[in-house]
């Protein structure tokens, strides 16, 4: 598990913070692929589509405090939809991925969104992914548009590539900065204990 | 009203020997039966009219037509063009055979229950069915009535409904099974090492033989045996049957089909049956080809000599020379593919002759095998003893604690059905036993 | 003679009511696009023929479902042929089962709402392994929802959207039935091992599970190789060889196996329950050092997983020393070299018998013996084992066959069948009953004297 360093002070204080965040998203958009380049910097042609959910973790350096993220990466058939609300509640971020060639999955987007909207913690960080974006011959989902439609309902928006890699870690770090990493509560312990059960605190998630 | 130069005189049922039990009418068993030209039922409305024999009659014509629609559905599987391109249908309550024949032109189908087969003991084999349900009536068809299946029109379906009714309605009570499948399957002809009822020799075609064979004894014979027993008939007369041109269809060395004209003639027990071969040329048709002229002759010429050969023949019986097998606690079966010489303890007149006496001479003292068993032969034999290879050895035990052991040596094929005996405990012993049997009862049968 | 039978007598009686209701995963409301029009391909058919075999599934009322290494979209009519055959004869009051011809044979089942069909040139128990699919089926749906789809969706519709992304599950089911033979006969094969390190092991594992309480965990296995390493249970609950089977084929998909991924997976188990769903655990912990070995963890809550993901953990790191650390080198090597049983520990005379097969019928685990020459390369095996796989069909069809000699010029079979076990036996050609007798009574005394290393005997419950 690789922590992505992203211009930590040396020797500053460093608190570990941990999030669950959960990517939704219509089968075949490259949720795992994004995934898979944000925890092990690889990508595969041919990725298998997901049995169930897949869990993983990967930890991010911000300038004050280091992230740690709980990623559910979801399988996104039509099966599995009534499971969602299972990887998604108390998850305080989640990745809603389309594919900017594929109008579909763009319109299976905007109803997750709602979903979540409806159902999971009002607090949720909530980005807007459009994958595939090394496609741009194939698109069919104006950039403009997606933009529109996040600015309208409060969500990061950036158009990725898993394959090349453009805007992967990018779009984990607008989150990990939207997250609240407030001032720690009680104990001053730098650490996180494993051992305890996790705990849903208003607005910090730092022990 | 017909007369005694047709053939199908001859099907008539009048006299019926015993059923012995090692052999069953395929009638207890069978569901239903038919032949469908599918050409004929093509137009919609008119599938009905594929139909050109079904048995049994109380059957509704729809069903009928469903029935045989579903074996001509069957073809959607393509195969190979073989003559005799077939498919089997198991179900959870019959067992099914269907059958190609005459280039793909007709359909032969037959379903047997397995409910009924059951209640007879009868071990369903499938690949034993198809030959003496399927392969044996059409043989047997297009022997006598190849001019009619070949040159089949239109116009002729009437008269060829006709002949298949007549035909089959008197063929299919009097088909059938043996309760070991295999000796169907195997489907050689008994040689003369029992009596009667047995080939003595033979220069036709092997695949004509045994069908030929079949239709002697199972049909014709019988039915001639009738006036003989009657006292008033001098006993050393020989006698024809005799049958119209156009009849029989032989292969020859290339296994084309040729003409002949099939005499039969009878003295006491010895049975000869000659075919004359059309001439290549045609001739006037007013000549026959088989004259009046010729049979005085051939009467005159065998009378005498047949009759010889007969009474010696029933002296050979229990004489030193008789050379069968005497009654043994085990069964048996032998088969020689090259000759198709087969014998076993299930001898079809082992417990009848043909004049309906029972001769116990050559009877297993065996008890008869279960039906498990007889079908266990069939599985191993066909499942470990390869055709193609001439070396072969297999033992299958049974929890009945039968044994099944068969032997391949030089293509030639021993079967022994060995009851439970506290003499073969192991496969040691079995081992052991079936080489004592061997050499004491087939030493000069198998290895010659 | 009386012979113990080497592989356990705990046996796995199907009677074992298990009384445990499952949570059910509610279908989407919402329907998506219906399918693109079907063409049928005649090409597609011809290539079909060059095949050894086909398994296709469609619904009762003609949908096509699935065809393996084919579209179905270009087979519909072979599918409504298929679907046309069954359901005549099923207007006749009978059903269908099997169709052959000279060198193929088709056989269907029909398990409502679905028509299942194999074209395979090899006739072996045909019937079971289309048992084997739709169980396999059935364990992404579940039975219940299997058949209240077409209730609530109507007859026309097309089940493949509630498949998708499971071909490839299916597929493997199919064909690892046809390729091990621990399948075939509906056992399990285990992974040998020293007997302390099993005991270890499933100590652990067990340990773990019990110390976390949590009310629904009910099994967990460590799987390499499709063979069990170790398994344990909740009290009494025990799971069907066919069921682990399914878990088996699931775990051993290769997107599973990476390193730092946990999955957690909803999955119908059908002979334990057919109504609901499981939800299963799937960790490869030692991924990334290269040891393939998987713990699957199951339980009936679907909010288990956290509870599961800490099991985990504990059965990594407890009990850290120098016990450990032996357990592990010898795992490794277990996992990564396995040993399976060669036939040369027999003993003198040995050379004779070429493979084995031998299943025990209460435990129900088989134990298949080490390739050896002449049965090296995958030509040679499969010829043997095609051999063996007719003799286990005749032993299936047969049930009454308790000895089975077979000899030719290419080799000599020897069957036995009993009532505790049965054993399947590849010698060379010319090899007398005596000698093989021999043969076989060594073999049995081996293996009961290994039998801890190559048997699960006692399966510990928490």
């Amino acid at each position: 598990m690789a922590a992505r360093n992203t211009g930590a002070r040396p020797g500053g204080p460093n608190k570990t913070c941990q999030f669950k965040l959960v990517l939704l998203g219509e089968s075949a958009v490259g949720k795992s692929s994004l995934v898979l380049r944000f925890v092990k910097g690889q990508f595969h042609e041919y990725q298998e589509s997901t049995i169930g959910a897949a869990f993983l973790t990967q930890t991010v350096c911000l300038d004050d405090a280091t992230v740690k993220f709980e990623i559910w990466d979801t399988a996104g058939q039509e099966r599995y939809h009534s499971l969602a609300p299972m990887y998604y509640r108390g998850a305080q971020a989640a990745i809603v991925v389309y594919d900017i060639t594929n109008q579909e999955s763009f319109q299976k987007a905007k109803n997750w969104v709602k979903e979540l909207q409806r159902q999971a913690s009002p607090n949720i960080v909530m980005a807007l992914a459009g994958n595939k974006a090394d496609m741009a011959n194939k698109r069919v989902v104006e950039y403009e548009e997606a933009q529109a439609y996040a600015e309208e309902n409060a969500l990061l928006f950036m158009e990725t590539s898993a394959k090349t890699s453009m805007n992967v870690n990018d779009i984990f770090m607008a989150i990990a900065k939207k997250l609240p990493i407030g001032p720690p509560q009680g104990e001053t312990t730098g650490t996180v204990d494993m051992n305890q059960p996790q705990q849903q605190q208003k607005g910090s998630c730092c022990k | 009203m017909l007369s005694v130069a047709n053939p199908l005189y001859f099907f008539t049922s009048s006299v019926e020997a015993p059923t012995p039990l090692s052999r069953l009418r395929i009638a207890d068993v069978m569901d239903f039966f038919f032949v469908v030209h599918p050409d004929s039922g093509r137009k919609e409305g008119d599938e009905h009219k594929r139909i050109m024999y079904f048995n049994p009659k109380v059957e509704a014509l729809d069903k009928q037509t469903e029935i045989t629609g579903f074996a001509e559905a069957l073809q959607f599987l393509r195969e190979i063009e073989e003559e005799f391109d077939f498919r089997t249908v198991s179900t959870q309550k019959s067992d099914h055979v269907y059958i190609q024949v005459e280039k793909q032109k007709f359909i032969l189908g037959i379903s047997l229950s397995k409910q009924m087969a059951f209640h007879s003991n009868y071990p369903l084999y499938l690949p034993a069915v198809k030959k003496t349900s399927s392969v044996i009536p059409t043989r047997l068809f297009r022997l006598f009535f190849s001019a009619i299946f070949g040159s089949f029109r239109e116009n002729d379906e009437e008269k060829f409904k006709e002949r298949l009714e007549l035909f089959f309605s008197r063929f299919l009570p009097l088909l059938k099974v043996q309760r070991l499948p295999i000796l169907d399957q195997l489907g050689g002809v008994e040689f003369f090492y029992h009596f009667p009822g047995k080939l003595l020799y033979y220069s036709i075609s092997k695949q004509d033989l045994p069908v030929l064979f079949r239709y002697l004894t199972q049909n014709l014979l019988p039915t001639a045996i009738a006036p003989e027993l009657e006292p008033t008939r001098a006993a050393n007369k020989g006698r024809f049957f005799y049958r119209n041109p156009d009849d029989v269809e032989l292969d020859d060395e290339e296994e084309l089909l040729e003409r002949y004209q099939m005499i039969v003639y009878r003295c006491l027990n010895a049975t000869v049956c000659m075919f004359v071969r059309f001439p290549d040329v045609e001739t006037s048709s007013k000549e026959q080809i088989v004259s009046r002229r010729m049979l005085r002759n051939i009467d005159a010429y065998l009378e005498t000599d047949l009759s010889n050969l007969a009474s010696r023949i029933g002296d050979e019986i229990g004489g030193e020379n008789d050379l069968r097998p005497e009654a043994t606690d085990f069964h048996y079966v032998y088969f020689n593919p090259a000759s198709l010489s087969m014998t076993s303890s299930f001898s079809s007149t082992s417990s009848e002759g043909l004049d309906g006496t029972t001769a116990s001479v050559g009877v297993a003292k065996a008890p008869p095998p279960p039906v498990d068993v007889n079908r266990l032969v069939c599985e191993t034999l066909s499942g470990f003893v390869s055709e193609s290879e001439e070396f072969g050895e297999c033992f299958a035990k049974s929890e009945t604690d039968w044994w099944v052991v068969i032997k391949k040596v030089n293509s030639r094929l021993l079967v022994l059905l060995l009851p439970p005996s506290s003499y073969q405990q192991s496969l040691a012993d079995v081992q052991s036993r079936t080489q004592v049997i061997v050499k004491s009862h087939f030493k000069a049968i198998f290895f010659n | 003679m009386e012979i113990e039978a080497p592989g356990g007598s705990e046996s796995f009686t199907e009677d074992d009511i298990q009384n445990l209701s499952l949570q059910q995963i509610d279908l989407p409301e919402q329907d998506a696009e219906t399918a693109s029009i079907m063409e049928s391909d005649e090409t597609v058919l011809d290539r079909l023929a060059c095949l050894p075999y086909q398994a296709f599934v469609l619904s009762e009322y003609g949908r096509p479902i699935f065809v393996n290494s084919g579209n179905e979209e270009q087979l519909c009519s072979l599918f409504a042929v298929i679907g046309i055959f069954v359901s005549r004869v099923k207007l006749w009051g009978d059903e269908l089962m099997t169709i052959t011809s000279k060198d193929r044979q088709i056989q269907f089942l029909h398990r409502t709402p679905l028509i299942l069909c194999i074209v395979s040139k090899y006739g072996e128990k045909l019937d079971e392994q289309l048992e084997v699919l739709f169980e396999q089926i059935v364990s992404t749906l579940s039975r219940a929802q299997l058949e209240s789809v077409y209730r609530k969706k109507g007859d026309n519709y097309d089940l493949r959207r509630l498949l998708r992304g499971t071909d490839r599950l299916i597929e493997s089911s199919v064909s690892s039935w046809r390729g091990t033979l621990s399948s075939i006969h509906s056992a399990i094969s285990v992974l040998p091992m020293n007997p302390g390190d099993r005991e270890f092991l499933s100590a652990t594992m067990s340990g773990c599970l019990g110390a976390a309480k949590l009310d629904g965990a009910l099994f967990g296995v460590m799987v390499a190789h499709r063979q069990i390493a170790s398994y344990v249970r909740f009290k009494n609950y025990v799971m069907h060889p066919r069921d682990m089977n399914i878990v088996i084929n699931l775990v051993s998909d290769k997107s599973l196996q990476v390193a730092e991924a946990q999955t957690w997976t909803p999955i119908c188990l059908p002979h334990f329950n057919d109504t609901g769903f499981f939800y299963a655990y799937i960790a490869y912990p030692w991924e990334a050092k290269g040891i393939p070995a998987c713990l699957v963890l199951l339980s009936v809550k679907r909010d288990h997983f956290d509870g599961l993901n800490e099991v985990k953990k504990r059965i990594l790191f407890k009990k850290i020393g120098s016990e450990r650390e032996i357990f592990f080198g010898n795992f490794s090597t277990a996992v990564v070299k396995p040993n399976l049983f060669a036939i040369s520990q027999i003993g003198s005379n040995s050379e004779s018998l070429w493979s084995f097969v031998y299943r025990n019928h209460l435990s129900k685990q088989v134990c298949i013996s080490a390739s050896k020459i002449p049965l090296i390369s995958r030509e040679e095996r499969w010829d043997s084992r095609s051999d063996l796989r007719k003799a286990d069909a005749l032993v299936s069809k047969e049930g009454h066959l308790r000895t089975l000699f077979v000899r030719n010029t290419k080799n000599s079979l020897l069957i036995w069948v009993t009532d505790k076990f049965s054993l399947q036996c590849v010698f060379g050609p010319f090899v007398s009953a005596i000698v093989a007798f021999t043969v076989v009574d060594k073999l049995l005394k081996s293996l009961k004297s290994h039998e801890q290393r190559y048997f699960i005997i006692h399966t510990p419950s928490f």
